[in-house]
């Protein structure tokens, strides 16, 4: 419940930063059809007005990025466990078979003491 | 003789009809775990891409306004420590490139774990974890353990043939319990993680849709600048074709990093239900996997779009 609001949060303030972005592109426009129609001094002003913005738009992607990385570490630590214990299920089962092979070889040496008793007792 | 390594459609052939041809095969087909792992390397790299270049751009405008008088830039460049940090750095204002660049380290390991998290998937699909001629070698060294214990105990030996049969059979028995075992982890941890891998797949869609917004944020300036430019009345016509070509440019580079960050987004949201595909592939191995061949189909637009990206610069 808390990560659905967390969730629905962030992405409420992407739209905000969204539509000020809007706003910003539409200042942008104005300025540049000012300067077209021949009024830098009108588009000075629109120009000033829209730095202020373009410098609150940049801070608020600045915010957006630190409660990203925020919400990710926690989400990286939880990942790196998982894959941890994957690696150990994988490690568990190469396991099992070097001890298979171990108990085959083992059972091959055990034989071949056995086989070494019989001729020395067979010599007694 | 030397191998030429083998190319990127090439692989991504192979891949392709390796999932299409895994229709009719009872045992766990490693095909769609590896299409997932090369997937999330490719999306790996395709997030890291556009990142750099926003990091790059929101520094070059840094200068250029800190250049153009605004001191309040000047401040945020100079760094002071924490009280009591010896390692730390701070600033009054931070810029937005710094922050650009912790971001993108933060994405990069997001998606290295899921990188990792599918490489250990693979591991455990795959059909050399427990491979037939390991335990062929099992059955042979027994076979010729146990002809040396009854020779040796002076019991009459059975045939070569029972023996065989015999130690075929423990090696079998022990070959499925162990196959049984892979399967019945594999499925647990598909399972299991689920949750996770829907968590970080949001993660990543977030990040792409922040990293978006950052890459139009450039846009818009530097193409207003240039449109400012071409507005200059004082500007000769062939100093405004020049500047408008540079404009289209711009525009047609957009257009190609934004198609980038689109394909990267719908790979993240494919994500989550591809990873449940890949536990209903290994219950019924019948099953097709739409989402698994999606996310591959992105990874090759990814590529190519890369490739295009790379030959513009």
């Amino acid at each position: 419940m808390e990560e659905e609001q967390m969730a629905f949060e962030q992405k409420q303030k992407e739209q905000v930063i969204e539509s000020l972005m809007a706003e910003h592109r539409q200042g942008q426009i104005a300025e540049i059809n000012l300067r077209l129609q021949g009024k830098p001094d009108e588009a000075e002003k629109v120009w000033q007005r829209n730095s202020l913005l373009s410098a609150e738009i940049d801070i608020l992607i600045g915010q957006l990025m630190d409660e990203w990385l925020g919400n990710a570490e926690r989400a990286i630590k939880g990942l790196a466990k998982i894959s941890a214990k994957l690696e150990a299920a994988v490690a568990e089962i190469k396991k099992q078979i070097n001890v298979a092979q171990n108990v085959v070889k083992i059972i091959g040496l055990l034989d071949d003491a056995v086989a070494i008793a019989k001729k020395v007792a067979a010599v007694l | 003789m030397q191998h030429e390594p083998i190319s990127y459609p090439v692989r991504h052939l192979v891949i392709v009809l390796a999932i299409l041809g895994i229709t009719g095969c009872a045992s766990i087909s490693p095909a769609p775990f590896a299409a997932l792992a090369t997937s999330l390397q490719e999306l790996r790299d395709g997030a890291d891409a556009p990142l750099s270049l926003v990091h790059e751009r929101t520094r070059d405008r840094y200068i250029v306004e800190a250049a153009a008088g605004n001191f309040g830039k000047v401040d945020g460049l100079l760094l002071t420590q924490p009280a009591g940090d010896p390692f730390g750095w701070a600033s009054s204002e931070p810029p937005l490139f710094l922050k650009v660049a912790q971001f993108r380290g933060g994405v990069h390991r997001l998606n290295s774990v899921l990188v990792g998290y599918a490489g250990f998937l693979g591991q455990l699909a795959s059909p050399n974890l427990v491979s037939p001629e390991q335990f062929e070698q099992l059955a042979r060294d027994l076979n010729g353990n146990l002809r040396t214990s009854v020779q040796a105990l002076g019991v009459s030996a059975p045939s070569n043939k029972e023996i065989a049969i015999f130690s075929t059979l423990g090696a079998a028995a022990f070959q499925a319990y162990l196959k049984n075992k892979q399967r019945s982890s594999l499925l647990r941890a598909l399972d299991r993680n689920q949750p996770a891998i829907q968590e970080a797949a949001e993660l990543g869609a977030s990040a792409v849709r922040i990293t978006a917004m950052a890459l139009r944020n450039e846009y818009n300036n530097s193409s207003a600048k240039l449109a400012a430019l071409i507005a200059n009345p004082k500007l000769s016509e062939s100093g405004k074709q020049t500047t408008l070509r540079e404009l289209i440019e711009l525009d047609e580079k957009f257009i190609k990093e934004i198609s980038v960050l689109q394909t990267l987004h719908s790979s993240y949201v494919a994500l989550p239900a591809a990873h449940q595909e890949l536990a209903a592939g290994v219950a019924d191995p019948k099953r097709g996997l739409p989402m698994i061949l999606e996310l591959l189909e992105n990874a090759r637009d990814l590529n190519r779009l890369h490739d295009e990206l790379s030959k513009g610069d």
